[in-house]
């Protein structure tokens, strides 16, 4: 027998669709009146229960139940299959049908007589629309009702959702209907519908069923060959973060993320299974690239896109602290998902920039049913969690005397200028600098609404955001942002022609001081007064008065429009076609004041103005990614293949980058065309970039999985000897938990995979043009012709850096997936580095663009955890746990000696490592700190001992030993409380390092710094206020290397109480009959508490810097 | 699905085109660039005005080498300076980095004019002639500031780094015997005027620029006589005459005056007016001691006599506590502000008449031929500042005069007195007499470590 679907996906064209039609309403005239005649066959009481009965035994059975006689074709009933039947007191047409529902028969009754026949025409038609209908109530695992819960018939495309109150009516054709059920968080149920129907979703703790974006497409936890985590937005709308990124710390294995500073803003460094690449001064960003629905989002700073990227310093206005990170435009409530992939079988499919990772964000969708609006508001306080203790005035004096008093080689008295604190300023004048300065609260406020709506076909998503938050330096500094997003997404009732739309747009403003406070609030004399007697800002003998940031302002806004258009068409059963276009266009403008009253007026003398300077950057970003995709049944697997292409041009501009001074007056420094003094340069980045990619993946009886990846990339930013590039990955899983050994023997066992990938995958973090040989535009003029000047060192012959990454993993799930486990050991090693080669300057140039034949490793393990550990109807508990370590080394250097490398690196330790003098007590001749002599020049020198070039020895590492997360997550009735800690187990500098300057000079440092220096000898010979003479000079520099020394080093490991949320959802009784709505009210926490024996502002920023703040808020969520 | 298919036919085929780009804004490419006259000669006065704003060449020349003779000393706390004041500069100081690089960038550009012009055509050749000899003269310029620097050094004549930067030090007779190649070639392929727009502009180069700086070069060759043709080539040129006493105060150092045989061009814009040398050596006020960075060593001002004009009009003196402090005061305007209020307009001046005269004379005392010439030239000099005149008439005495005449007539001035006195083979006496932490091993800067570090052929100085 076959069946007609009246909405199968491989639709017939349309002239047999007409003929369908027709035949329908005949059908139907012709069923109303045979309905009659079944009518009276009614009232037929039959018990019977029989397996694998032939229909000759059934039809006796009845015969003798109801004395009906049957009449039949022999041969036609020896064809037939057999049948199960167990029905208790049915009715004669109803066991009749459940006996020839599955054969090719039909029967009629006449008389008390069954006429069994083959089944005609009209016969197959009409069991199309013996519909049967399910009415039916989803519960949850608490036995309420359950919204929005999909139930499908499966084989079929016919679908509905659960209402309000948990109900759903579906019709079917099929008699013994099977329902698929399934509710994100829960476990997919398939189960035989029946006309009225309670089911109970059970929760789904691994989430192992659930859908998981991958590059290009989509897996589940349990088929996907690859390695990658994920936070939903369920996790992220917990934490009161305002940049998403800063959401991601302690959740995800293998992925640091570091906070530099506490301001609004702040930069903020990811790093994902460590640092790849060798960079400038070791350091490199190795940036991971971030996806934003499919389309790749500026991972550079936005004020800095048209700079190059292998200087550390660059010329660009700074903005809130340094740079702006470009994440901090998205606001985090719009986003659904945030996915990591890490090995190569994840990222080979981003080729040539998966190589440090790859973020991919997934925003919020429409989803089909009931229009729901959500309003979230909160409100909170942030503020500096930790201090430090500082040395008062009396002490801070008494050093002083004291240093003038050593500086007994070359006699100066404290002199106004020099010692202004001595001699000028009030002798018991205290200001407390750090609380003064970075002591304010800081107020948040954020207001998220959202409605989203629609049916099965076409739904949307609409959301609007308004975020405000404050500075805790003195003063009404804060940061601004504003934005909305809608999403549209529709099918067409054939379910052949799908189409997504997102947009996206924020704007923000932050008018942040771009100088961190913090390092002038550490080193100002504690009785420095701030004001003069006259009220004016006070500079003597210090270049910066904090003040004076203050006065300066800073306005940096940026927009950031986000489009994506993705068009799917369903070409034949199983090929889809698909493409997707997205745009966006990012923009910073920024406009710097500084005043004169707010400059030092030494340095200005005979100004009559400050200074300002006028930035506009934009980056307009283009994409095309067509694509194919294939799924189809293949012996007893499924394979699907990808295959599509990707063009990618992104246009960065600079349109002007003004820096005027010498106006009228500072009322005019806002208008350019007031300054006498002018002076503007521009910029331009182009960057074009083309692949194909395709993936094959084969999946044999969910059991054994295959995947291959493969991408050729080209890309603007390599000569034209090397544009192209090619990787690839090839992955496996084995899913042993379904071998027949050990499926469903164990009932503590519920999943098991290994998988493992290797592959090559690329990073083209590098400087763009670097290969053009071209002169630049001069802005020096001579005899009246404006210059040329070559550009760079080109070099055609770059390629880019290559990271072959092998990963190996273990999945696993007890106790029906209420404990999982998942496990990874990985090894990346990066070759090709692509650097910025230093050359002896005789070249002209202090290096080019090239590749460096080092290889760097990066390996470890990471291990993630997550149990339910109670769960019953009213209270819950579950607990995840990661954690990862990660190795890294220069694993080769090939000739390292012959390069200037050979002055930064030693091969076998980490990229990044704290090379530092071993302190070696006070010396007995000068009294003074001294430090071990290894490589036995006689002085100490700073370069390395371990290549006899100097006293530096390896001390240890910057990057951790190792990392992790412990979150839990309690739920009781209405109540819910979430938390987590984050604990990191590494060595850091303490300020010591920070502190330039010794004991006795004209400069504060923490009390702990200058103690514990003083501690170790006599004051005569440490304390100094000067480098004149011998004696002080020794003094000074003996500090300097103290400083720079192993008694610098100290353990910065912390655990920190990183988010607490407690939240209470509303009784639904308080709120009235209507279901749906509901009011939680929560309160947040960030950064709550720091256990730590680091002595500084905070062992994750370390130094002098406004350390990660404590955030606590509390809103209010409306849903209706 | 047509995107498609014409993305896949394009990627697989790797064509070039479809991730090719444009140059940056502002940049052109080489082979564009010595394609017209217009835009090579844009690149020459890249060449020009760069050399004017590298540091080394508008300040670091005077006041580094100035601190390591005995002309000036340091009274402030920045430790390079320190350095040089005192002559302990070692491996790992930084300024020799700038000084090492700036001198090779300037010979990249160079190299660059030199190879462009050569290997693409579409320059007139008039253009293309002019253009090569400025670029060698410009190369044997630095060349000889780096050998008096560091002594042997690499010599670079290319771009390609593959060959440049692994090039070994080369003895410092071959540097000067190419500097003489590139200096001759210059002299004949030169003009006689100025090369520039203005006629009167004399930041660019005519034969008689090359013949004075190959009169010098031939000097510390010890060819004497060749210095001492090519010297009165340029004094018998009609271009240029020793500024007279009157006008001496402005006028030695003013912009395009007739004893400058070459300047350096203008910082920054064609419109600026003054030198950084007068922004480092001149305080922001003379009323308080602490507003002073350097001082002229009160032993060599006190070899004036106080009617001397030099001492009179080139130096500038305030007392605190009964101390006289005396500053160079050769360039008058620390700002162009102040410059464009006094309407003046000064150049830095990197070779002027008067060290032709003295060249003269001591070349014709040492190849003894012209004693009497020798010291009419040095009376020239002394002439024009009111000095007492030299009688000398034996070689010695003769010579003895000439090298105080070129201390006092150059002091502060470019790095006349360190390379002189290196060249005579004075430095170590008088030098070691004057400073405790002088050695030897100073009259060279150390090799920079950053150079030593990236090419495995370099070697150190002896002594550092």
């Amino acid at each position: 027998m076959y069946k007609f679907y009246p909405n199968n996906l491989g639709r017939p064209f349309r002239p047999i669709r007409q003929i369908l039609l027709i035949m329908r309403i005949t059908t139907f005239l012709l069923l109303a009146a045979m309905m009659q005649v079944s009518a009276s066959t009614l009232a037929q009481q039959i018990t019977i229960n029989r397996k694998n009965a032939n229909l000759t035994e059934v039809f006796k059975t009845i015969r003798l139940q109801t004395g009906y006689d049957f009449v039949y074709d022999q041969d036609l009933i020896a064809k037939a299959s057999l049948v199960n039947i167990n029905v208790n007191k049915a009715e004669l047409n109803d066991v009749l049908k459940n006996c020839l529902s599955n054969q090719s028969l039909t029967y009629t009754i006449q008389n008390k007589t069954v006429i069994i026949q083959e089944k005609g025409f009209l016969d197959k038609v009409k069991g199309l629309f013996a519909n049967i209908t399910v009415n039916g109530t989803v519960l949850d695992e608490n036995g309420e009702p359950l919204p929005g819960v999909s139930i499908k018939v499966k084989g079929t495309t016919r679908y509905t959702m659960s209402s309000n109150g948990g109900r759903f009516y579906i019709a079917t054709t099929d008699e013994n209907p099977v329902l698929v059920i399934s509710y994100l968080g829960y476990k997919t149920i398939e189960i035989t519908g029946i006309a009225t129907m309670t089911i109970k979703m059970v929760p789904d703790p691994a989430k192992l069923d659930e859908v998981q974006v991958i590059g290009y497409g989509t897996t589940t936890r349990r088929l996907n060959t690859g390695s990658q985590a994920g936070i939903s937005a369920k996790e992220l709308e917990k934490q009161p973060v305002t940049n998403v990124l800063q959401a991601l710390a302690a959740r995800l294995p293998g992925v640091t993320i570091t906070q530099t500073n506490g301001l609004p803003g702040a930069g903020i460094n990811v790093q994902i299974r460590g640092a790849n690449g060798i960079g400038v001064s070791g350091i490199k960003p190795n940036r991971p690239l971030y996806i934003i629905d499919g389309v790749p989002f500026l991972s550079e700073s936005i004020n800095t896109a048209t700079f190059s990227l292998n200087t550390t310093s660059n010329t660009g206005l700074p903005s809130a602290e340094g740079s702006t990170s470009p994440m901090n435009s998205i606001n985090p409530s719009d986003i659904e998902n945030i996915e990591v992939l890490k090995d190569a079988d994840a990222t080979a499919i981003y080729g040539s920039r998966g190589g440090n990772g790859v973020i991919l964000i997934t925003t919020k969708r429409g989803k089909a049913g009931k229009t729901k609006f959500t309003l979230n508001a909160t409100t909170g306080v942030s503020e500096v969690s930790h201090f430090v203790d500082m040395v008062g005035t009396e002490q801070y004096l008494a050093l002083r005397r004291k240093a003038f008093a050593n500086n007994t080689t070359n006699p100066a008295a404290p002199s106004v200028t020099t010692a202004p604190d001595l001699l000028v300023w009030d002798q018991n004048g205290f200001t407390d600098f750090q609380r003064y300065f970075l002591g304010s609260t800081a107020k948040t406020n954020d207001i998220n609404s959202s409605v989203s709506g629609g049916d099965n076909l076409t739904n949307f998503y609409l959301s609007g955001t308004y975020h405000k938050e404050g500075n805790v330096f003195p003063g009404n500094q804060g940061y601004q942002r504003g934005g909305g997003k809608f999403n549209l997404n529709h099918t067409s009732i054939d379910q052949r022609f799908n189409l997504a739309l997102t947009a996206m747009y924020s704007t923000d403003k932050n008018n942040i001081a771009t100088t961190d406070l913090a390092s002038w609030a550490y080193l100002l004399p504690p009785n420095f007064p701030l004001y003069k007697a006259d009220g004016t800002l006070n500079w003597d003998g210090f270049t910066s008065n904090p003040l004076g940031y203050l006065n300066q302002s800073n306005d940096n806004r940026t927009s950031n429009l986000l489009t994506n258009l993705a068009l799917k068409y369903n070409l034949l059963k199983g090929l889809d076609i698909k493409t997707s276009l997205g745009y966006s266009k990012t923009d910073m403008t920024q406009i710097a004041t500084r005043p004169l009253s707010s400059l030092n007026p030494s340095l200005t003398s005979g100004a009559t103005s400050g200074t300002a300077s006028y930035v506009y950057n934009f980056t307009n970003n283009y994409i095309v990614e067509p694509q194919i995709t294939y799924t189809n049944k293949i012996w007893k697997g499924t394979l699907s293949a990808l295959a599509g292409g990707s063009y990618q041009y992104k246009k960065s501009r600079m349109p002007y980058s003004t820096a005027a001074s010498v106006f009228t007056s500072d009322d005019f420094l806002n208008t350019v065309t007031a300054a006498s003094t002018v002076s503007t340069t521009s910029g331009s980045v182009d960057y074009k970039y083309a692949s194909l990619f395709s993936r094959v993946n084969y999946n044999l009886m969910d059991k054994y999985i295959l995947n291959v990846n493969f991408r050729r990339d080209g890309s603007s930013r390599f000569g034209p000897n090397n544009k192209y590039g090619n990787f690839g990955s090839a992955g496996a899983a084995w899913i042993f938990s379904e071998e027949k050994a050990l499926k469903d023997k164990f009932s503590w066992f519920s999943f098991g995979k290994l998988r493992g990938s290797y592959g090559i995958v690329g990073s083209d973090e590098t400087d763009n043009y670097a290969y053009l040989d071209t002169y630049t535009n001069s802005t020096y003029v001579y005899s009246g012709s404006t210059g040329l000047n070559p550009s760079r060192l080109p070099n055609p012959d770059y390629k880019w850096e290559e990271t072959k990454k092998l990963d190996i993993g273990l999945d696993l799930a007890f106790f029906k997936d209420r404990l999982s486990l998942s496990g990874s050991y990985y090894r990346n090693r990066t070759s090709n580095q692509l650097i910025t080669l230093n050359t002896s300057t005789q070249t002209g140039f202090s290096g080019y663009v090239a590749n460096l034949p080092a290889t760097v490793q990066n390996s470890g393990w990471e291990l993630s955890l997550s149990s339910t550990n109670i769960k019953n109807k009213d209270f819950s508990w579950t607990s995840s746990f990661n954690i990862s370590q990660n190795h890294n080394k220069l694993l080769s250097f090939p000739e390292i000696e012959k390069s200037s490398y050979f002055a930064t690196y030693v091969v076998g330790n980490p990229i990044s490592s704290y090379y530092l003098y071993q302190y070696a007590g006070i010396s007995p001749t000068t009294n003074l700190p001294s430090f071990t002599d290894f490589n036995g020049s006689g002085t100490i020198s700073s370069g390395f001992a371990a290549t006899g070039r100097g006293d530096r020895y390896y001390a240890g590492t910057a990057y951790p030993k190792f990392f992790g997360g412990l979150t839990n997550a309690v739920t009781y009735k209405n109540l819910s409380l979430d938390f987590t800690f984050q604990f990191v187990k590494q060595k850091g500098r303490s300020l010591l390092s920070s502190s330039n300057y010794p004991p006795g000079w004209f400069s504060n440092a923490a009390a702990s710094v200058v103690n514990d220096y003083l501690a170790l000898g006599s004051q005569d010979y440490l304390v100094t206020a000067g480098t004149r003479g011998a004696a002080g000079s020794a003094s000074y520099s003996a500090y300097l290397n103290y400083t720079g020394s192993d008694a610098s080093l100290t353990d910065a490991s912390f655990i920190r109480m990183k988010n607490v949320s407690l939240s209470y959802t509303l009784p639904a009784k308080w709120l009235g009959k209507t279901s749906g709505q509901s009011i939680r009210v929560y309160a947040q926490g960030q950064n709550l508490f720091t256990i730590t024996k680091y002595e500084g502002f905070d062992p994750e920023s370390q130094g002098i810097a406004t350390p990660p703040l404590r955030t606590i808020t509390g809103g209010l969520q409306f849903t209706f | 699905m047509a995107s498609f298919l014409v993305l896949t036919l394009i990627i697989s085929s790797g064509c070039e085109k479809i991730v090719a780009i444009d140059p940056p804004l502002g940049q052109v490419t080489t082979s564009l660039v010595f394609a017209s006259d217009k835009l090579a000669t844009a690149a020459r006065s890249g060449m020009f005005s760069s050399l004017a704003q590298t540091t080394t060449q508008n300040q670091s020349v005077t006041n580094f080498s100035s601190l390591q003779a005995d002309d000036l000393l340091y009274l402030a706390t920045t430790a390079a300076l320190q350095e040089f004041n005192n002559n302990t500069y070692n491996a790992i100081s930084t300024s020799q980095a700038s000084i090492f690089g700036d001198w090779y960038a300037n010979i990249y550009r160079a190299n660059a004019i030199i190879e462009g012009l050569q290997n693409t055509g579409g320059t007139s050749e008039a253009i293309r002639k002019q253009y090569i000899a400025e670029a060698k003269f410009i190369r044997a310029y630095c060349y000889f500031h780096l050998v008096n620097t560091f002594g042997d050094v690499p010599l670079v004549l290319m771009t390609d780094p593959a060959v440049t930067a692994f090039l070994p030090r080369a003895a410092t007779a071959a540097v000067y015997t190419q500097m003489i190649a590139d200096l001759t070639d210059a002299k004949a392929n030169l003009g006689v005027a100025y090369g520039n727009t203005a006629a009167t502009d004399r930041t660019g180069l005519n034969k008689s620029v090359a013949a004075a700086l190959l009169a010098r070069v031939y000097m510390f060759t010890g060819n004497y006589a060749a210095a001492e043709s090519n010297a009165s080539e340029v004094i018998s040129s009609s271009l240029y005459s020793l500024i007279p006493r009157a006008a001496m105060a402005a006028g030695v150092f003013a912009k395009d005056n007739a004893e400058c045989i070459w300047e350096m061009s203008p910082p920054t814009v064609a419109t600026n007016q003054y030198t950084f040398e007068a922004g480092i050596f001149i305080p922001t006020a003379y009323t308080a001691l602490i507003n002073f960075n350097y001082r002229l060593d009160p032993r060599f001002t006190a070899l004036f006599a106080s009617t001397d004009l030099r001492r009179i009009n080139w130096m500038n003196s305030t007392t605190f506590s009964g101390v006289v402090y005396t500053i160079p005061f050769k360039y008058k305007y620390r700002t162009n502000a102040l410059a464009v209020t006094a309407g003046a307009s000064e150049s830095q001046i990197v070779i002027r008449l008067a060290e032709m005269y003295l060249i003269r004379a001591e070349a014709r005392v040492r190849t003894g031929n012209n004693l009497s010439g020798a010291l009419s030239d040095l009376n020239a000099v002394q002439t024009r500042a009111a000095a007492a005149l030299s009688t000398a008439t034996d070689a010695p005495a003769l010579l003895s005069d000439i090298a105080l005449e070129n201390r006092k007539e150059f002091f502060c001035e470019q790095a006349y007195r360190w390379y002189n006195l290196k060249r005579t083979g004075e430095a170590d006496a008088v030098l070691g007499a004057l400073k405790s932490s002088y050695t030897p091993k100073s009259k060279l800067l150390p090799i920079p470590q950053t150079a030593i570090d990236a090419n495995y052929n370099l070697t150190q100085n002896p002594g550092y």
